[in-house]
């Protein structure tokens, strides 16, 4: 992959669903003779990806996954797990998955119902911020 | 000892468990905790999954927010804010022109560096106050659990030996118990792919705790929510790609220790587990007289 640099390859590599499957475990990193950073090779790719649209349909649950997570740090700061989950269910029209899941992780209370207190301001400017410096001009 | 503290957002909810545990024993310790004012998320794998900058400008406020409180150490009980902490300040560290561009992010200065510890050296530092504070010898045989990213990468997190780490290991014995040799000490447990691929998770785990339990342990003890709530809350998958039921316990290693000092069990949120945290009778003696 990182030694064919043929456009045909890229495509390929930037619709497969090999790297979105990669949770970054970096075990390839620290048993790489050559230390070859695969997992920052992994973030570029699924950030190409994203960038010309080319998201693997295989991996669009993973995708909706990060962006529940991520849509949720940034309306509240912290994570607000509950909201994720609800915002992934929405996203991928899983709503029965992990249903049974609720009910025992709200008595062991593991679940809350409401997000933290936090600076809500910092985070969604940071957002904005990231977001501002990627499209320059608008 | 006063030190930095950095929940993150698993000890409040999912890991509420680990948190209650971490703050239990801190406190039998005698260590005061200073959480970092109005910490936000540190982004963990969605975040360097989807945007490079972002993944580094959400852990970057943390340690600049925990630097302008003067808090020069922070504790990260979590493996992944952990991990993301030092790889961001690792990253920043490293390049003039990325700070420019985080700091304009963040909009506040990086100040100074912030030395991060993960639990385990935290709990290696406490190693003579532990050692003066045993109440309860941990008299169990258990499979240290160390998961992917307190080791790795080795170079820039350089904390233990990144293929066969001993620090947990050696901090169970030291409150008397006992550690198997075992393979799977830092395979990967699936992480963040529990919602998205729960099978996968489930087909990963089995190999973990088959693993441990081949290796006659009576739990399975770990240092990160993730890995926890993967080998805990996910038994159930777990059990489906094994074709077995296992009753192995899963605990965090700040409730082994605090078991030792007597803490009682609902303290260290024991009774949060989704697998019962059952261990051999002399223990769960002990356990109910402590409570």
């Amino acid at each position: 992959m990182l030694q064919l640099e043929l456009p045909d390859h890229e495509r390929q590599v930037l619709c497969a669903r090999a790297i979105w499957i990669c949770v970054g475990c970096e075990t390839c990193l620290s048993r790489c003779p050559k230390e070859v950073d695969l997992p920052r090779a992994m973030d570029f790719l699924r950030q190409e990806a994203l960038a010309v649209d080319t998201v693997s349909p295989d991996a669009s649950d993973i995708v909706a996954f990060h962006r529940a997570f991520l849509g949720s740090i940034e309306r509240h700061g912290r994570l607000f797990e509950l909201g994720t989950v609800l915002g992934y269910k929405l996203r991928t029209g899983h709503l029965l998955q992990d249903a049974a899941l609720a009910p025992s992780m709200i008595r062991r209370g593991k679940l809350g119902a409401l997000p933290h207190r936090t600076d809500r301001q910092a985070a969604a400017g940071i957002f904005a911020r990231v977001r501002a410096l990627k499209e320059p001009g608008k | 000892m006063r030190l930095g503290y950095y929940p993150g957002c698993s000890l409040l909810g999912s890991s509420r468990d680990f948190g209650e545990s971490v703050e239990a024993v801190a406190g039998a310790l005698g260590v005061e905790l200073f959480e970092v004012p109005r910490w936000n998320c540190c982004g963990a794998s969605s975040a360097h999954a989807m945007d490079r900058l972002l993944a580094l400008a959400l852990p970057a406020t943390v340690l600049a927010t925990a630097a302008r409180a003067n808090l020069g150490e922070v504790l990260a009980p979590c493996a992944s804010c952990y991990h993301r902490l030092v790889v961001a300040q690792h990253e920043i560290a490293g390049s003039p022109e990325l700070k420019r561009k985080v700091e304009q992010v963040i909009d506040i200065p990086m100040g100074p560096p912030v030395r991060v510890l993960n639990i385990l050296e935290f709990l290696e530092r406490c190693a003579d106050r532990i050692a003066s504070k045993v109440k309860q010898p941990f008299a169990h045989t258990v499979a240290c659990y160390y998961g992917c990213l307190l080791v790795r990468p080795s170079k820039i997190v350089a904390f233990d030996r990144s293929e066969d780490p001993v620090s947990m290991d050696r901090l169970v014995v030291q409150v008397g118990g006992k550690t198997v040799e075992w393979s799977s000490k830092t395979e990967c447990c699936g992480a963040a792919l529990s919602i998205p691929r729960t099978p996968v998770v489930g087909r990963l785990g089995a190999k973990i705790v088959g693993d441990a339990v081949a290796a006659n342990a009576e739990a399975i003890v770990v240092a990160c929510p993730m890995c926890h709530s993967n080998l805990d809350m996910r038994r159930v998958s777990i059990e489906e790609a094994l074709g077995r039921k296992v009753s192995i316990p899963v605990l965090f290693i700040t409730q082994v220790v605090g078991l030792a000092l007597g803490l009682p069990p609902r303290a260290l949120g024991l009774e949060r587990h989704f697998v019962e945290v059952k261990l051999p009778a002399e223990a769960a003696m002990r356990a109910s007289a402590a409570s």
